[in-house]
């Protein structure tokens, strides 16, 4: 199975394995080439997501921006993973700054 | 990424980007950036830096790392926090009044909105006048600054001195600090009120364009001749009665500016400005019609933009001071833990929060934008008027209150992940206005496009931390010429 697949109507599909990447990841990175592509994320089976890209216009170098797109949804993903695992010092952070008694009160 | 549990260190919130060739910038929650190289960031998300490394100190130290939950750098990051958002306690600082309609100007880009200068109709009157400046004054903020817009504001200077009679009064009253600008294109001044604005220490913000060519091209009387040698004459005059530092100068940029970057910034340094602000031209509303002969791309605007400031920077190196001011602001943003509210500029969006716009006819409107936009038959951001709505009323309605909230950066897409979110802003009636919804989306816009390219190029020179081209940034972040900040 391609990892990158190239169908009859022009589009490309790229898969993306559900066991590594998140779906918010995917469609975060997806906005981010929105201005160049119809973009369309769906679940093609148990294991892998499938994102379809259309180019908006023939000017646009779809395998280099679906390249591009395999680096964004890594940097997306270490971005969630962040978030996930500092979620709750950002909380912190920012109820101490405008509420900086209330922890003492509590 | 190692496993929550045993991870050795704690990662404090940040955001990131790739920058250059196998590089990352990072950049904590208020404001503090890192750079690093491809590998050591991964090994900073993997848990895996060597807790002796010169990198884990420097990390620890900028608050992108904590070995503990109670560790003083997050005590610190909070104090930092606080400041940096300082600007929202300062609920609302800024009021424009627009003061007339009538103008005696009729410039490239505000074509559709300057009236006849006998049509009086669209003059504020005293009435409106007092009821705003009631407005304004039952802000909680310490500290207001009440602006003059047009038109051409001096076409009603009487309501002018009213506003500043009745509002000195009244926040003396309320131990309100309150400053005046009067947003002037200079042309009908007279020694009368020059007079009147040293003695009240007023501040003029004038507009000149650049060399006679442009700002000819630009801007010019009601008839089509270009009025530069004026603004100059009535400049000189201005001079005699008011301190330097309090007339400054902006420009906007039109296609006809784009090749003279180098002629603008002398024009205003021959002219004494010690600081120039470089606009864009505002591409909806009043400049629309004309933007055919007048409009240019967001690349264009960033090529002007590099070749201008770079220009700037020389100039300074050669000891004369002058700031592009909206560099100025961003820098303050990146290189100090100062806060900086700017209406056009900040998250969440400054309309109301820390500017708000009262036309001549008592309408009140979140931002200028939102004027234009009603001037266009659309006052969806109209958010009430001056005789028939309460102070409660025109700040804490539910359409501001929602506009407002879906405005953090947080909730934006693009931006909530955006490592320059802590420098950038938002502008929800821009977004109405050129993408039809208050979101905006980020791939496309010029905002997002300019705002983003004009930070990548101030954090490329920072980058390069040449001493000659810091000194001049610092210089002014701190307002004192090169020869005080220079340490070489
Ligand atoms: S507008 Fe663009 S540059 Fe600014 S924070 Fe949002 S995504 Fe970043």
């Amino acid at each position: 199975m391609k990892i990158i697949e190239k169908l009859e109507d022009g589009k490309l599909l790229l898969r993306v394995e559900k066991s590594i990447y998140r779906h918010d990841a995917i469609l975060s990175s997806a906005y981010k080439f929105t201005d160049d592509c119809y973009i369309h994320v769906d679940s093609i089976d148990s294991n892998y997501y499938g994102v379809y890209f259309a180019p908006k216009d023939s000017t646009v170098d779809l395998i280099s921006l679906v390249n591009n797109f395999c680096n964004e949804l890594i940097d997306e993903q270490i971005r969630f993973s962040l978030d996930i695992s500092n979620k709750s010092i950002k909380e912190l952070i920012i109820r101490k700054a405008f509420f900086p008694f209330q922890d003492h009160e509590e | 990424m190692k496993n929550k549990t045993i991870n050795p260190y704690i990662i404090l919130p940040f955001h990131f980007m790739r920058f250059k060739k196998d590089h990352v910038l990072i950049v904590n929650l208020v404001g503090e950036y890192f750079y690093l190289s491809a590998d050591d960031f991964a090994k900073m998300v993997d848990y895996s830096l060597n807790p002796k490394s010169d990198l884990y100190f420097n990390l620890k130290a900028k608050h992108f790392i904590a070995e503990t939950l109670s560790d003083p750098a997050i005590e610190l990051l909070t104090i930092k926090y606080r400041t940096k958002k300082g600007f929202l306690s300062d609920f609302t600082s800024l009021h424009m009044f627009v003061i007339t309609l009538r103008c005696n100007h009729k410039c490239t880009y505000c074509h559709a909105s300057s009236k006849d200068t006998d049509k009086k109709v669209f003059d504020m009157s005293m009435e409106t006048a007092k009821k705003a400046v009631d407005i304004t004054l039952m802000s909680p903020s310490k500290s207001i600054k009440i602006e003059f817009q047009g038109g051409e504001p001096l076409l009603n200077f009487e309501t002018i001195q009213y506003i500043i009679e009745y509002a000195k009064s009244q926040a003396a009253l309320k131990r309100q600090k309150i400053e005046f600008v009067v947003c002037t294109n200079l042309t009908l001044v007279t020694d009368e009120m020059l007079k009147y604005f040293a003695d009240n220490n007023i501040l003029l913000s004038i507009s000149l364009d650049g060399p006679e060519h442009v700002h000819n091209y630009n801007r010019h009387y009601r008839d089509g001749s270009g009025s530069h040698e004026d603004v100059l004459r009535y400049l000189d005059k201005a001079r005699k009665y008011i301190k330097p530092e309090n007339i400054s100068a902006l420009m906007t940029t039109t296609k006809h500016s784009l090749n003279f970057s180098s002629e603008i910034v002398d024009e205003y340094i021959r002219n004494g400005f010690r600081s120039i602000f470089i606009r864009t031209l505002n591409p909806f509303g009043y400049a629309l019609p004309k933007m055919d002969e007048i409009g240019y791309s967001a690349s264009e605007f960033i090529d002007f933009y590099k070749r201008i400031l770079d220009y700037i920077i020389k100039i300074n190196q050669k000891g004369i001071y002058i700031e592009e001011s909206f560099t100025s602001l961003l820098l303050t943003r990146i290189l100090t833990p100062f806060s900086t509210g700017f209406v056009d500029l900040q998250f969440p969006a400054g309309i109301s929060i820390s500017g708000v716009i009262y036309d001549y006819n008592g309408n009140v409107y979140s931002s200028d934008e939102a004027r234009m936009l009603a001037q266009m038959g659309d006052s969806k951001f109209c958010i009430g008027n001056l005789h028939t709505n309460t102070y409660k009323e025109l700040f804490y309605n539910n359409t501001l209150q929602k506009i407002i909230k879906s405005t953090c950066a947080e909730s934006l897409p693009g931006c909530s992940d955006c490592a320059f979110q802590m420098y950038c802003g938002v502008d929800p009636i821009r977004n109405y206005v050129s993408q039809k919804d208050i979101m905006g989306h980020r791939p496309t816009s010029d905002f997002c496009f300019i705002h983003k390219e004009v930070i990548k190029y101030l954090f490329e020179i920072i980058l390069q931390n040449d001493s000659n081209q810091m000194d001049v940034f610092w210089s002014w972040i701190t307002g004192r010429c090169l020869s005080e900040v220079s340490i070489n």
